[in-house]
């Protein structure tokens, strides 16, 4: 548990460089992706589908990434992104590929769709908190905030 | 806002900000805030902007004239920092008297921010890699593999980015130099070391180029209600796949046909 700790740490870390992150948000993005991960892996260890490990995770990755979002001042986008890649099934996608290129179209269908919907699984993850997120800006954002004010003829907020 | 140049210059700064969120990852609801803010900010209140990953259309209407600006858009990859820069540009211009003219240079200024240098990146790519093949079940060797590999996944991927116009020629050979590496450390390796498997180093060693991102965002933006981005993004993610499956292939026949089995 601890080795996958550090490996989710490290790989989140790495993808967020490639992903040309500010320098002062690696860390934040790392540990988002390392919660994710973890909560993953101890779903999974407890015998749930991945579907669900998948989304119980990637709602981790969301939370904790509207949290650093606020902490730190910048769009939730800079640590869900690199967050959610120890989940996404980049892999699973690939493999399909593989498989159609190899005339297993059974194959190919079986782990298409599973990959479809685990991807389903992430993206309504993550858009749950996300909306969480605006709600919560709604209440806050007060009358005084200069945004607001130059805002105020827009009737939705959300 | 008196002058229509003066509108016109204003929807350019809107559309222009759109666009650089637009290319490096931006979400669509984000670059359509981010329009409707910078232009409503001024107070022209009348505007109507569609997004989707090809192309931003931005019309609205002040004092009776109509205006309207479209930009094509092709590349897309991620760059976080320009997000977060335009992000905070997008906040400065509400909430301050900022002229178009200064608009338009700070965001030509964002648009060149650096990347990281190329050795960080690639040390940060080879350790992403060795430690998802340790993370999906590999072991010490086959993460150390991994690394040199990804390292040399990552470096060719950068240097494509910037000769190669197309996605799909890039995701192929990035297939390709992934199985090239991949097989013929595998193959340096093997008589020394018992047991490293090739499935695992490629596993990990691949990871920077599939589109797990794509996907997901494709799909988010599917719930999300925006249909024709979730449509256009899954196709480039489905095609990514293909192209980086096709460049394995046919490194993996070559192998096979030249007689050194995996």
């Amino acid at each position: 548990m601890f080795l996958q700790a550090i490996a989710s740490f490290i790989s989140t870390a790495g993808f967020a460089v490639i992903f040309n992150i500010p320098r002062r948000e690696i860390v934040f993005s790392a540990i988002t992706g390392m919660l994710g991960w973890l909560t993953y892996i101890l779903l999974r260890n407890d015998g749930t589908s991945v579907m669900i490990a998948s989304f119980v995770g990637a709602l981790v990755v969301g939370l904790a990434g509207e949290i650093m979002a606020r902490f730190r001042k910048q769009p939730g986008t800079l640590f869900v992104v690199p967050g959610i890649i120890p989940l996404v099934p980049g892999y699973g996608l690939y493999h399909a590929m593989s498989q159609v290129i190899e005339n297993n179209y059974e194959q190919a269908a079986k782990i298409g769709t599973d990959t479809l919907l685990i991807a389903v699984a992430i993206a309504s993850g993550v858009i749950i908190t996300s909306y969480l997120g605006r709600i919560l800006k709604y209440f806050i954002v007060t009358r005084k905030s200069p945004l607001r004010m130059k805002l105020k003829r827009k009737k939705k907020v959300i | 806002m008196e002058s229509n140049k003066e509108i016109r210059k204003l929807l350019e700064v809107a559309v222009y900000a759109g666009k650089l969120m637009l290319i490096n990852g931006g979400e669509t609801y984000r670059v359509e805030e981010t329009i409707e803010w910078i232009v409503k900010s001024r107070g022209v209140t009348d505007i109507e902007n569609f997004i989707v990953p090809t192309g931003i259309f931005v019309s609205c209407e002040h004092e009776g004239e109509q205006y309207s600006y479209l930009r094509r858009i092709r590349s897309t990859r991620i760059d976080l920092e320009i997000i977060s820069l335009v992000n905070a540009f997008s906040r400065e211009f509400v909430q301050s008297d900022m002229t178009t003219d200064v608009a338009m240079d700070r965001l030509r200024e964002i648009e060149h921010a650096p990347l990281y240098k190329w050795p960080v990146t690639v040390v940060f790519g080879g350790l992403a890699g060795a430690f998802f093949a340790l993370m999906l079940g590999g072991q010490w060797p086959e993460g150390v593999l991994a690394f040199v590999t990804s390292g040399a996944v990552v470096a060719a991927v950068r240097l494509f980015q910037k000769h190669i116009a197309s996605y799909f020629i890039r995701s192929t050979l990035g297939g390709a130099v992934t199985m090239t590496v991949a097989y013929l450390l595998t193959a340096m390796v093997s008589p020394w070391l018992v047991h490293v498997r090739l499935d695992q180093v490629v596993i990990g060693s691949i990871m920077p180029l599939v589109p797990g991102v794509a996907i997901t965002n494709a799909l988010r933006d599917s719930i999300n209600g925006d249909f024709v981005t979730g449509v256009s993004k899954m196709t480039e993610a489905i095609i990514t796949a293909l192209g980086i499956a096709i460049g394995v292939g046919v490194i993996l026949q070559a192998i096979n046909s030249l007689g050194g089995g995996v």
